[in-house]
């Protein structure tokens, strides 16, 4: 089997899977207890909290563990209910973990404005600003859209945001180890980050939260996490995240050059002998080896059982929990019709993939579109 | 089902999630094919109401996930394809349509007939299979020049009522593995299988409106058609009223819960008039049919109605059969006869053609005949 569908998850690195099984099977110790067990368990999360603070240029205490990207969104989104300033502007292609969150919390009464995006799929850093209220708490926007790869101009927004008391928050959940991502260059407030994106584990996200910012937390108990995150560390999960983050930033150039090049290889294949296929978003300025392909003819979820049959692995836009592929609401909102959308596929190169394989990719996807003419 | 071992073949196995299709899938492992799993994503419950507590139906989450634990079993893929606008339109607008104008529809059959043998089938060929194959309890016989359709071998499950509707070339490319088991014999394979469905209950409702409520169902899911549903009097066979409803939608000839109407001896529907709104009620008596109109036939045998003989028609799921002459209408409408008075012959329902076990043929039925 070959494996393109990197923006769902990665395989785990070797050398985190083996740090994982190794404090599994010999550190149990709770992290808050006195003793020497739970000493080195905090010690390894201590270790990661750096480790991805790096990866991100922030400072370790402005890191707090959670569940998942998920959770890192939820925490921050949640925060707006009952706020003072509670309006909370967001973009049209934000990740469920996101919109679905904000759908629920305007049910509640929370005040949201979504912004619209172009058919590159960026948001226009005007109309975000042209939003604000008086009652405007929170920006929240997508770093790298997840389905079409587009970066959105955070540094853009941020600076035209300073001088105000409006938060920003960015999911950068597709991002490490493949652009830079600096919290400081960026000037966010918060911003969002999940293990299993950069050949960590899953299980396991980070928030970044400025310095001095203050937040309720989602879960109550014990106060771990400077009280934002309650319950038992996943220790394990921790420190592979960290590992898997400093793996990363040190590997990020090469990294980098690497996905451009599969993503430059299967573009031209695909140019080449299926001319009528169009890129969505712009994959040389977008998200290194994402592309997002409108096909000719057959529609994307006989694309992916096809190509599953025969041994490789893509997705659709956005593939739902029982794993059907309905049409995506990002899609529609660049500006894609009903059938084209349901024709759109993704592929999302890794840093174990060759040239040689994302040609075998392009050669077969090119076959099971001239077989279901 | 055939069991020549042509392991070059492979077969698209439809997956509900149940026991059924479950050891369908077996069965089609057992006989040497290649086998893929699909569960049809045809509703989403939210939709329709009536199952927001209990996820046990067909297209949910928690289904959808037992067929792939299934497959996963058994070292087949199993894919969720979407075919939910195709359902939408043609089955459940038609279910809809059916019941505000005082039908009775049949939308299994006519989610065989489009879905399964329709848009499934297209895609079966796309993904390069064959051959597909249900948990329909109802055989193929490929001895003959062309196939034949027959009854399920398990008299108290034949499913073949529901298949008159499907395109006669899709016979073929069609495989029935539970058409010669019981159900009992199904759970116990099933059980020896270590399906994780054996001892699921038997589900009767139709799957989008999992609480059995038609009424409920059409107030949700098309308010304002069913709020405009034609409201009118209860009469009885002479004209005389007695009393009031308050639209015709969800009413079926037959019917005798929830009229509302005392009388000396129970009341039925015997006849609904969309256009004047009018339900004329009866005794039971009163709503035995000699005879019925039946259109958008489907030669399932591919012989000619006039040469039909020895004929049984099924005018409803589960109704033993009654023997039966049709007369060919013009408009390629079929009058038939009954040999004996049948109660409540119900326009909308289908009317399915036997000889013996073979179904020759099917279609709607759309008035029933009294007497003349």
């Amino acid at each position: 089997m070959l494996y393109f569908d990197h923006s769902a998850t990665t395989p785990l690195h070797p050398q985190v899977a083996e740090l994982i099984h190794d404090i599994n099977t010999s550190y149990f110790g709770n992290p808050s207890s006195i003793h020497r067990y739970g000493q080195k368990s905090r010690a390894l999360i201590e270790k990661a909290r750096r480790q991805v603070a790096n990866l991100i240029g922030c400072r370790a205490g402005e890191i707090i563990f959670t569940s998942g990207g998920t959770e890192a969104n939820n925490l921050i989104l949640w925060n707006q209910l009952g706020a003072d300033r509670p309006h909370v502007i967001t973009t049209a292609i934000e990740h469920p973990a996101v919109s679905a969150t904000l759908a629920r919390l305007h049910k509640s009464g929370v005040p949201i404005t979504t912004v619209k995006v172009d058919k590159q799929g960026i948001v226009d850093a005007d109309a975000v600003i042209s939003a604000i209220r008086p009652d405007t708490g929170l920006v929240t926007v997508i770093l790298a859209s997840n389905e079409i790869g587009t970066i959105q101009p955070l540094a853009e927004i941020a600076t035209r945001l300073r001088n105000t008391n409006i938060r920003l928050h960015c999911d950068a959940v597709q991002v490490p180890g493949k652009i830079p991502l600096d919290v400081g260059q960026l000037g966010v407030d918060f911003l969002t980050i999940s293990g299993h994106k950069f050949y960590g584990p899953k299980g396991v996200g980070a928030l970044y939260r400025k310095q001095g910012i203050f937040l309720h937390p989602l879960i109550y108990g014990g106060g771990q996490e400077q009280q934002l995150r309650s319950g038992t560390e996943n220790v394990s999960g921790i420190a592979g995240m960290g590992l898997a983050a400093e793996l990363a930033r040190r590997q990020l150039p090469e990294t980098t050059r690497h996905l451009r090049e599969l993503a430059d290889v299967f573009c031209q294949a695909i140019c080449e002998h299926l001319p009528d296929a169009r890129v969505n978003g712009d994959p040389a300025s977008g998200l290194p080896g994402l592309v997002s392909l409108v096909l000719p003819q057959v529609t994307s979820d006989i694309a992916v059982v096809s190509l599953d049959l025969a041994g490789m692995a893509i997705s659709n836009g956005s593939a739902c929990s029982s794993g059907t592929v309905e049409p995506s609401p990002v899609l529609r909102e660049i500006g894609l019709s009903e059938a084209e959308n349901r024709r759109t596929i993704r592929a999302s190169f890794g840093v174990d993939n060759t040239a040689e394989e994302v040609e075998q990719l392009a050669t077969k996807l090119v076959d099971v579109v001239n077989h279901s003419k | 089902m055939s069991m020549t071992k042509t392991t070059d073949q492979t077969v698209l196995v439809a997956m509900s999630g149940g026991v059924d299709s479950s050891t369908a899938l077996h069965k089609i492992l057992e006989a040497g094919y290649q086998a893929i799993g699909v569960t049809m994503k045809l509703w989403e419950y939210r939709d329709s109401g009536g199952n927001l507590v209990a996820d046990s139906n067909c297209c949910s989450i928690s289904s959808i996930n037992n067929a792939r634990l299934v497959c996963e079993q058994f070292g087949v893929p199993h894919y969720t394809l979407d075919h939910q606008p195709a359902f939408r339109r043609s089955v459940v607008n038609n279910f809809v349509d059916e019941y505000l104008a005082g039908r009775t529809p049949n939308p299994c059959v006519r989610c065989n007939t489009f879905l399964k043998w329709g848009s499934l089938l297209e895609q079966a060929r796309e993904m390069g299979a064959d051959l597909i194959a249900t948990g329909h309890y109802a055989r193929i016989d490929n001895t003959a020049d062309t196939p034949r359709l027959l009854k399920g071998r398990d008299p108290l499950k034949d499913q073949s009522y529901f298949l008159w509707g499907i395109d006669r070339a899709t016979l073929a490319r069609t495989i029935f593995p539970l058409g010669d088991l019981t159900k009992t014999a199904v759970r116990t394979i099933a059980g020896e299988q270590n399906l994780p469905n054996a001892d699921e209950p038997e589900s009767q409702e139709i799957c989008f409106i999992p609480d059995n409520d038609y009424r409920r169902f059409l107030n949700d899911y098309a308010p304002e058609r069913s709020a405009g549903s034609k409201a009118g009097n209860f009469i009885d066979e002479n004209g005389k009223i007695l009393g009031t409803h308050r639209g015709i939608a969800g009413f079926t000839v037959g019917q005798r819960r929830g009229l509302g109407i005392a009388g000396p001896e129970p009341y039925y529907v015997r006849r609904i008039n969309p256009a004047t709104g009018d339900i004329t009620l009866a005794t039971r008596a009163g709503v035995t049919f000699r005879s019925c109109r039946v259109g958008e036939l489907n030669l399932l045998a591919g012989e000619a109605p006039h040469s039909w003989r020895e004929l049984t028609v099924q005018i409803r799921y589960n109704h033993p059969g009654v023997a039966a002459i049709v007369i060919p209408e013009k408009n390629s409408s079929l009058r038939i006869e009954f040999a004996e008075p049948q109660f409540a012959v119900a326009p909308g329902q289908s009317a399915v053609f036997y000889r013996g076990d073979q179904v020759l043929g099917g279609g709607i039925i759309t008035e029933g005949i009294v007497d003349e």
